[in-house]
């Protein structure tokens, strides 16, 4: 090995030496390159003084109610979830006798704002969908909104997420009235039951994500928005020769949420096999409660409502498959794309070959040799 | 299992105990891993207010996913693996907003008021100074390219092992070494000017 060379990987080595993780090996040829090169010496001098100044940094100090913050964040989504489930436990038994004549009171109260006359209705065109609708139309997309008063499922930009079976799940019907002061009640503990307070469900729709979140980007497509509460898994396999060389793919999965305070989630993944990428998050998509739908990406509102009359089906658009996810396992679905792959779509281009080739898997030898 | 073992409490009674149910347990484990979870963050991310969040965000996901945690790894490197990815997806998410502009992240102070800080030695010096020291250190390591910065930020800030650190972000130990060299010399060059002054 030539002088250059030992000096090459002296330096590679120098940064290292103060954390004292080195080889034996390794230390003791840095340390005595060092001996033999002032250079190096003042170096490897320079990057203790760094080491120092980094480990002796202050920390921040956490906020010292994070504890009750999260507590209380925690509570607030297990909270009516667990109401029913803390009727029967032993420490707040509520007498099944209670619960039969709360349960009768309800459905009296059912039967009795059902028989009201129906003169506390607002007008349709008054009614937030109406809204929602127009304000889908303002955002400039070509999506084949239906309008209120149409008997039909709702549907927001682009793709319209649609059962096959035609029991597209939590959709209520679009033409459901505007609640009465009595209603009001009702819905608002309906809501809070479903645990999602912060989604304002008018009318079976889902409310629109601002207009911003659902520009097209470099990669990826306007799909649509879920019903409401629920979020849309769908995936989307593309080549990416050009960002990561040759033999590597990109799989897009777009989550996108149906939540107004919350954003959609686009992650992009880098990997040797798409596919089965695409396939395995699917799978767990599926496994944890959710259900596949069928998908149309084009046609005008005419068209689907003529083809919604003669079928109960929609035909399949060019998009794959997408999966409806119950809000409650929107989180594990995170976590097992977190921690079986990591997202690293916007940080590839910072990596070398050799970090590429290692986190992708991949080889970049080209079939005659070279490289 | 007794909760606590006469030097503090015990590491895996609490978490059996927080999986089982326990808050007080859980509400522990917070406690004791709250700052490192949220100088991870403030690091990576570079905004109070966000790392503030996503420290929560960490803790609840920790509270979902506790049960899945097998032990065969430290609880430590488990919790960084998270909250690396929460911050790597926020950074992800915030640079593809339209409106987003990078100075909005180098915001390190709590409203009006500067940050509190926790002094890591016993050096007398004055506060205003690591302050100051801290806001130059940050600004050179947020210039840095985000593996780059990652890696200083497990390595010298929050001080893992290089097994430690492979393992958080699940890469090899070679990979690890090769990443923090380089790191450092970038760092090092940022802060060329602060390291002269001070060894004259």
């Amino acid at each position: 090995m030539s002088t250059k060379i030992y000096e090459k990987r002296a330096r590679e080595l120098l940064p290292l030496l103060a954390d004292g993780e080195l080889s034996e090996h390794d230390e003791a040829f840095v340390r005595q390159m060092m001996e033999h090169d002032p250079s190096l010496k003042r170096e490897g001098d320079r990057y203790t003084a760094l080491k120092r100044l980094t480990s002796d940094m202050p920390r921040a100090a956490a906020p010292e109610n994070l504890e009750e913050i999260v507590t209380n964040r925690l509570l607030e989504k297990r909270g009516v979830r667990s109401f029913f489930a803390s009727l029967f436990t032993s420490h707040r038994r509520v007498p099944l006798e209670a619960l039969g004549v709360a349960a009768v009171a309800v459905l009296v109260l059912f039967a009795v704002i059902r028989l009201l006359p129906l003169s506390n209705m607002k007008p349709m065109d008054e009614s937030p969908m109406v809204e929602l609708t127009e304000s889908i139309d303002k955002g400039g997309t070509e999506s084949p909104t239906l309008m209120a008063g149409e008997d039909d499922a709702p549907m927001a930009t682009g793709a319209i997420p649609h059962d096959s079976t035609g029991t597209a799940p939590d959709f209520s019907s679009p033409a459901t009235p505007a609640p009465s002061p009595i209603d009001a009640d009702l819905f608002a503990e309906e809501k809070a039951i479903m645990e999602e307070p912060e989604d304002e469900i008018i009318a079976g729709i889902t409310p629109a994500v601002p207009e911003e979140e659902f520009m097209d980007t470099e990669d990826t497509a306007v799909i649509g928005t879920a019903p409401s509460g629920m979020l849309t898994v769908t995936p989307a396999a593309m080549t990416a020769g050009d960002t990561v060389n040759r033999g590597a793919s990109a799989t897009i999965l777009l989550v996108s949420t149906s939540r107004e305070t919350e954003q959609p989630i686009i992650l992009t993944i880098y990997t040797k096999n798409p596919h089965e990428t695409e396939r395995t998050i699917m799978s767990k998509a599926m496994e944890l409660g959710g259900d596949v739908k069928r998908t149309r990406t084009e046609g005008s509102r005419d068209t689907l409502l003529k083809e919604k009359k003669e079928s109960s089906e929609f035909i399949e658009g060019n998009l794959p498959p997408m999966v409806y996810l119950p809000p409650e396992s929107v989180e594990d679905l995170l976590m097992f794309i977190e921690l079986n792959y990591p997202p690293i779509g916007p940080e590839l281009e910072e990596l070398d070959m050799t970090e590429k080739e290692e986190l992708l898997q991949l080889d970049f030898t080209a079939p005659n040799g070279e490289n | 299992m007794p909760l606590h073992n006469g030097n503090g409490y015990d590491e895996s009674a609490l978490i059996s105990r927080a999986v089982g149910g326990d808050h007080d347990a859980f509400t522990i484990i917070m406690k004791r891993y709250k700052d490192r979870v949220f100088n991870t963050a403030l690091r990576l991310l570079g905004n109070y207010a966000i790392a503030e969040e996503l420290t929560q965000d960490v803790f609840i996901t920790v509270f979902r996913k506790l049960h899945t945690f097998k032990g065969e790894a430290k609880f430590s490197t488990w919790l960084y693996r998270i909250t690396v990815n929460h911050s790597k997806n926020r950074i992800g998410y915030l640079a593809r907003r339209a409106h987003y502009r990078r100075d909005e992240l180098m915001d390190y102070t709590q409203g009006d008021e500067s940050i509190s800080l926790i002094p890591r030695t016993e050096r007398p010096d004055d506060r205003v100074g690591d302050r100051e020291m801290m806001a130059h250190l940050m600004d050179r390591l947020t210039a840095l390219k985000k593996k780059d910065r990652e890696i200083i930020i497990l390595k010298d800030f929050e001080e893992l092992s290089y097994e430690e650190i492979a393992s958080v972000l699940n890469i090899q130990l070679g990979t690890v070494k090769s990443r923090l060299s380089r790191a450092r010399r970038q760092l090092k060059e940022a802060m060329k000017d602060i390291l002269e002054s001070n060894s004259d």
